[in-house]
């Protein structure tokens, strides 16, 4: 087998000149340049020996391109999972101002409720706050509430509980945990006795049901 | 020139009917490449919707914030001058020339009580947080030791809100009040 660099060129020259009269026959190009092709190809050795080599180096670039291109693939598939897998676990409390705005709401209207009765109706908080209240919390709000039925008529009290700041500390998924500031409002009926004071909580509020609950009351005490 | 692209096109078609390995090593590699455009676009928008760099920002603000509140509520009458600049160093604004204009009466005062203050911060949280205007607002629980001169420490729980600016030295006070008790909106 001659390898003569020189006899490079001549497969190029070769190819364009295989169909002498290019635009002349466009519907018979393609079996005329099959032929050509066929019979010149044995033919010329040097050529095919050339073209053999060319087709391993396209082979071998192809290869080398579709392990790179892969391997990315394979890499960015990972890590776009990762990412996504992270942000799930994420705390979004701010940065999702949406989902922030709806967890405030709902547990500062919870706090308001399951903290404020009026001794005339105690029933009608403890019945609210079954609905806003989960977990522990049931716990601890009944030991509390128990003194307040108990209490609450003789004294003839009222009670206004009043978030007066409120901010989303956690916020991941189905759990959040909020620090509130309230202001109590406690005022005996048939007297002009007024009382007020405030208190500060840490809640953690899970995800059920289609809203945000009570689950844990911390009053730092 | 279309012409002749066209058969440069029908050529290469030829060329791999005819040739099984190189078509399947095009097939491949067009394969890969499809692949890893599509990866690579998943892989950004996930990049987009992650808020790792936000969670680590809104992070970073809240811990700023926290350390200048509990400043805020440190002080030893036996060093007012370091206690003062640790205030100045944590407040921005109309805070921080308060406590320049009014440092020489307060030091007077507490040299004279003689009361150490010592704060922790039982819990925190930001209410609001704006890093483009590079504002927040820092709600914080926290509990107040003040040792009096003569008598026992007396431990008490305080309720503060305070509004926090960005300076080139990092998150700072700008205001930090209690929460007053009672007020009933």
């Amino acid at each position: 087998m001659p390898e003569d660099p020189a006899l490079e060129d001549p497969a190029l020259e070769d190819d364009e000149l295989e169909d002498p009269a290019p635009e002349a026959d466009e519907l018979d190009d393609d079996e005329l340049d099959d032929e050509l092709d066929d019979t010149d190809d044995p033919a010329d050795e040097p050529a095919t020996t050339t073209r053999g080599r060319r087709r391993a180096f396209a082979v071998l670039v192809l290869g080398a391109v579709t392990v790179l291109l892969g391997g990315f693939g394979i890499w960015a598939t990972a890590h776009a999972g990762s990412l996504r897998a992270q942000s799930a676990q994420q705390n979004t409390a701010l940065i999702d101002p949406a989902a922030t705005s709806a967890v405030r709401t709902q547990i500062d209207a919870a706090v308001q409720t399951v903290f404020s009765y009026s001794y005339a109706d105690t029933g009608a908080t403890r019945r609210a706050a079954q609905r806003l209240l989960t977990g522990p919390a049931i716990q601890q709000y009944d030991t509390l509430f128990a003194l307040v039925e108990q209490q609450a008529p003789a004294q003839k009290l009222v009670v206004t509980t009043t978030v007066t700041n409120s901010g989303v500390e956690l916020l991941t998924g189905g759990q959040a945990r909020v620090l509130i500031f309230v202001n109590q409002q406690d005022t005996r009926a048939g007297t002009s006795q007024t009382s007020y004071s405030g208190s500060m909580l840490a809640v953690t509020a899970l995800w059920q049901a289609g809203r945000w609950k009570i689950e844990n009351i911390d009053t730092f005490s | 020139m279309i012409a002749a692209a066209r058969r440069l096109a029908r050529r290469g078609a030829r060329r791999l009917v005819r040739d099984p390995l190189l078509a399947v090593a095009v097939v491949l590699a067009v394969a890969a490449a499809v692949f890893a455009a599509w990866s690579g676009l998943a892989w950004h928008s996930a990049a987009q919707a992650g808020t790792a760099a936000q969670a680590q920002a809104r992070d970073q603000v809240l811990q700023e914030g926290e350390q200048d509140v509990q400043n805020f509520n440190t002080l030893d009458y036996r060093d007012v001058s370091q206690g003062l600049s640790l205030w100045e160093q944590s407040s921005a604004g109309a805070l921080r020339a308060q406590i320049v204009a009014g440092s020489a009466d307060f030091e007077k005062q507490v040299e004279q009580a003689k009361t150490i203050t010592t704060a922790k911060i039982l819990d925190a949280a930001l209410v609001t947080l704006n890093t483009r205007a590079g504002t927040a607002s820092i709600i914080a629980a926290v509990q107040l030791t003040v040792v009096p001169a003569k008598g026992a420490a007396v431990i008490k729980q305080t309720r503060l809100d305070g509004q926090l600016t960005r300076t080139a030295s990092g998150w700072k006070l700008t205001s930090l009040g209690q929460v007053p008790v009672g007020s009933a909106g």
